[in-house]
């Protein structure tokens, strides 16, 4: 009888190692062979392990910050951004502004060719735009460029003439909007564009493979990894388990995620992201619909104590909606508004006929770590001058449905995430804009947006937005807090990250040392 | 024959009841899976030809009844949030989850029945004490947090196993992949199994019968070989059926721990972006097997102590 049970433990054991024994085998095999670099691009995938699942292939479908980052490898548009912000020439290697701000001239490079082997010409720049602008009769896929664009007309096939509605000094930064292959509709299963990365496949909760296209226009930007793949990793823990393992090497990380870390073996990259977390007021509801209460707020907030807690970096504070990932547009002086300051906090509130302060209900986006912890440090900070919070946490369904669209909430805690074009970012504060949350309207700051559409010279559409930034500080229509960064971690043997002031892994960079 | 009637009309029923209350729960929780796919960034003709395309302009009582319709012509329907067939995604997720609770209950009753005899023999020797104690560890210990130690001891620090990410991982080491998590789910579920059997051990030796046997001479191996563990099947078999539901139907946390893809982060994705269809469909999935698993341990019963009569 005992013989039984251990003849049954041994099997176990032996079972154990043996399914175990199977990978260290073939780790020992991978350090035996000495690989050249050269050849490690071509025979290494790359694997980087990202947060969120992709929402559409389709560029005209998805609206997720996540997947552009990864699709714009795979697809390109007329122009791109650099990573200091800047326009640059990408599938058109130059263009002309007619005198009226009317006409945009787009000159095509000539050896532009799509993943699958087809060469692009003016008649696909202009059957994407007609699709975009909702020129061809079906429903516009964006609502944007059917404001916007009233024709597009080829001059020859490497010339585009795109002509817009009226003057919007916020187009050729629309125009990194990726160019699709024309009558080609299956998109959102098989994307072809024409990036220095093509689709390999998808699998739904798992990852998306790219490879290498060897036929690629811009030769600065030709890839040398050959193929990368992108694995859906929901939870932190399981991320920095498979980078230490070797499973992964590289993934997109927070501040927690780099302290824990033991930094010899990893290198880790952080910078802006673009984004402005910001306590929002909903400017229809007592008391924040007084100045002077949101005023109050804004002095009592600690933003270095809320930076140090949370994105541990103080080059994110900010203190208007223009984060510093856009140094040309964002505008200094309102650093100076709102020093800590828990006197004057006080007097304003007692101004506003609150000396004791009040009960604010915050509400949260629960998935969202990042603005859990910052709500309860807010609430620390706000206890000092009588304001009492209470957090509500919310599933981001309901606070979509409750918070974003229907606007029915006290204050929130969230992130406004901005494009190429600081307009994207303003126009959340313009009263006819539907998205327009926090329901402020105030005629002046309208008349600053629209004019600084209007504008073409860059320096004086910077001077009007500057007014719009020390207006919207002034008013304390919101209390701005800090870019909470994007952070990057990866193995020693990955090099040649770059950050962008837009979401986008460029992968063309990327080698393995 | 009159019992497999019985199971077919009481699934149907508990189908039916099921879809029902998820129909009444969707009404009520706020939330536009289109505005959700797409997130706060989307522009509002992307949203409205999501919705349209998606069949969400429809009431939800109608799309409902268009539902109810597809089930009963053998059509689950579409996923809103994956834009696939949900019979496919289910299925798809389906071999992950059925590996893991096998291997699971593999080791589960291999380390239970080892131990819960064992301890089940040695009443109040040291090694009887020792298996206790470790048995009120492993209830004790949440299986999310021994999920993390075992990937961090066998996976980072040895290296032997995988830190799991079904994401980075090929399909031909499943098993070794599966490891760790079913481990750490088993070592929950034989604690409990282990406690279950040592009860029941220890009462079969006290009854009567095997007084009379022990007195015609047998030994207490024999006994217990013989006499006593088929009785003490019973208990156990109704725990394991309900710790094969419980895995079958998801492990949300170990899923999540060891980034897997199995049907309990279909689950979470289902209702994270309000995907009716699809949690519908998740739900006839669980509810089908819960009854099933149900059914084949009551036949189970039957072959164990045929004096049990299906009713």
């Amino acid at each position: 009888m005992k013989k039984r049970y251990l003849s049954l433990m041994i099997c176990f054991f032996m079972f154990i190692t043996l399914v175990g024994c199977s990978s260290n085998n073939k780790e020992t095999n991978d350090q035996n062979t000495n690989i050249k670099t050269e050849d490690l691009n071509n025979t290494k995938p790359l694997k980087i392990a990202i947060s969120t699942e992709i929402d559409f292939l389709d560029p005209y479908l998805s609206s997720a910050s996540d997947t552009s980052a990864i699709m714009d490898n795979v697809f390109d548009g007329l122009t791109r951004v650099n990573e200091n912000g800047e326009i640059v020439p990408a599938i058109a290697k130059d263009w002309t502004i007619s005198e009226d701000g009317l006409e945009y001239t787009f000159f095509l490079n000539d050896n532009v060719y799509f993943h699958n082997g087809k060469k692009l010409t003016a008649e696909d720049v202009k059957y994407s735009y007609y699709r975009l602008a909702g020129l061809d009769n079906k429903k516009a896929a964006n609502s944007e460029y059917e404001q916007i664009v009233k024709d597009v007309k080829i001059i020859n096939d490497n010339e585009v003439k795109i002509i817009l509605k009226n003057v919007d000094s916020s187009f050729l930064s629309q125009t990194i909007k990726a160019i699709v292959q024309k009558d080609y509709n299956n998109n959102n299963s098989l994307p072809i564009g024409t990036g220095p990365y093509k689709f390999s496949n998808y699998e739904i909760g798992k990852k998306i493979v790219l490879e290498k296209f060897d036929n690629y226009y811009d030769k600065k930007r030709i890839p040398k990894i050959k193929t990368v793949e992108f694995l859906f990793v929901p939870d932190d823990n399981a991320k920095m388990l498979g980078l230490k393992s070797g499973s992964i090497d590289a993934i997109d990380g927070s501040q927690d995620m780099i302290k824990q870390l033991d930094n010899a073996n990893f290198d880790n990259y952080t910078f802006p992201s673009n984004t402005i977390q910001l306590l929002m007021f909903n400017l229809n509801r007592e008391p924040f619909n007084i100045k002077e209460v949101r005023q109050a707020i804004n002095y009592a907030l600690n933003r270095n104590a809320i930076n140090k807690l949370t994105a541990n970096d103080k080059n994110l504070i900010s203190y208007s909606i223009v984060t510093k990932a856009m140094p040309f547009w964002y505008d200094g002086n309102t650093e100076y508004v709102y020093d800590y300051n828990l006197k004057k906090a006080k007097e304003l509130l007692t101004q506003a006929g609150y000396p004791n302060g009040f009960e604010m209900e915050l509400t949260v986006p629960s998935n969202y770590d990042f603005h859990v912890n910052t709500a309860q440090i807010i609430s620390d900070e706000l206890s000092k001058i009588g304001i009492k919070v209470k957090i509500n946490q919310v599933e981001w369904g309901v606070w979509l449905d409750n918070v974003y669209t229907k606007a029915n909430y006290q204050t929130t805690l969230t992130g406004l995430t901005g494009k190429a074009d600081p307009h994207s970012i303003f126009r959340r504060f313009y009263s006819k804009y539907s998205k327009n949350f926090s329901n402020y309207n105030n005629s002046l700051y309208d008349s600053y947006i629209e004019s600084a559409l209007l504008e073409t010279d860059v320096n004086k559409r910077k001077e009007i937005y500057d007014k719009a930034q020390m207006l919207l500080t002034n008013d304390a229509v919101t209390a701005c807090l800090q870019d909470p960064g994007k952070s990057i971690i990866t193995t020693k043997d990955i090099k040649g990250f770059i950050q962008y002031p837009i979401s986008f892994w460029d992968l063309s960079k990327l080698y393995f040392k | 024959m009159k019992y497999t009637f019985y199971n077919i009309i009481n699934l149907l029923v508990t189908l039916f009841l099921i879809s029902l209350v998820t129909f009444f729960v969707f009404n009520i929780i706020p939330g536009d899976p289109a505005l959700i796919i797409l997130g706060p960034d989307a522009d509002i003709n992307q949203l409205e030809i999501l919705r349209n395309q998606l069949n969400l302009d429809l009431p939800l009582l109608q799309r409902y009844l268009i539902w109810i319709i597809n089930v009963f012509n053998g059509n689950l329907g579409t996923s809103i949030k994956f834009n696939e067939s949900v019979s496919y995604l289910i299925n798809s997720r389906m071999k992950l989850t059925l590996v893991l609770t096998l291997m699971s209950i593999f080791i589960t009753i291999i380390i239970s029945m080892f131990f819960g005899i064992i301890i089940g023999r040695n009443k109040n020797n040291i090694i009887g004490k020792i298996i206790e104690v470790f048995c009120q560890f492993g209830l004790a210990i949440p299986t999310f947090w021994l999920g993390l130690i075992l990937a961090l001891v066998f996976g980072v620090i040895f290296k032997i196993f995988p830190t799991g990410g079904y994401a980075y991982s090929d399909d031909t080491s499943l098993i070794k992949l599966l490891f760790l998590p079913s481990l750490s789910i088993a070592i929950g579920n034989s604690a409990i199994i282990i406690r279950f059997l040592k009860n029941s051990i220890r009462e079969q030796f006290n009854l009567d019968y095997v007084k009379v046997v022990r007195s015609k001479g047998f030994s207490e191996n024999y006994i217990l070989k013989k006499h006593i563990l088929r009785n003490t099947f019973l208990p156990v078999i109704t725990t394991i059926g309900i710790i094969i539901i419980d895995t079958l139907s998801g492990s949300i946390i170990i899923e999540n721990v060891f980034s897997l893809n199995g049907i309990g982060s279909l689950t979470i994705t289902a209702i994270n972006f309000r995907d009716f269809p699809l949690l519908q469909g998740i739900l006839l999935y669980i509810s089908f097997i819960v009854v099933f698993v149900n059914f084949l341990i009551d036949l189970l019963y039957k072959i164990i102590d045929p004096r049990i009569e299906l009713k």
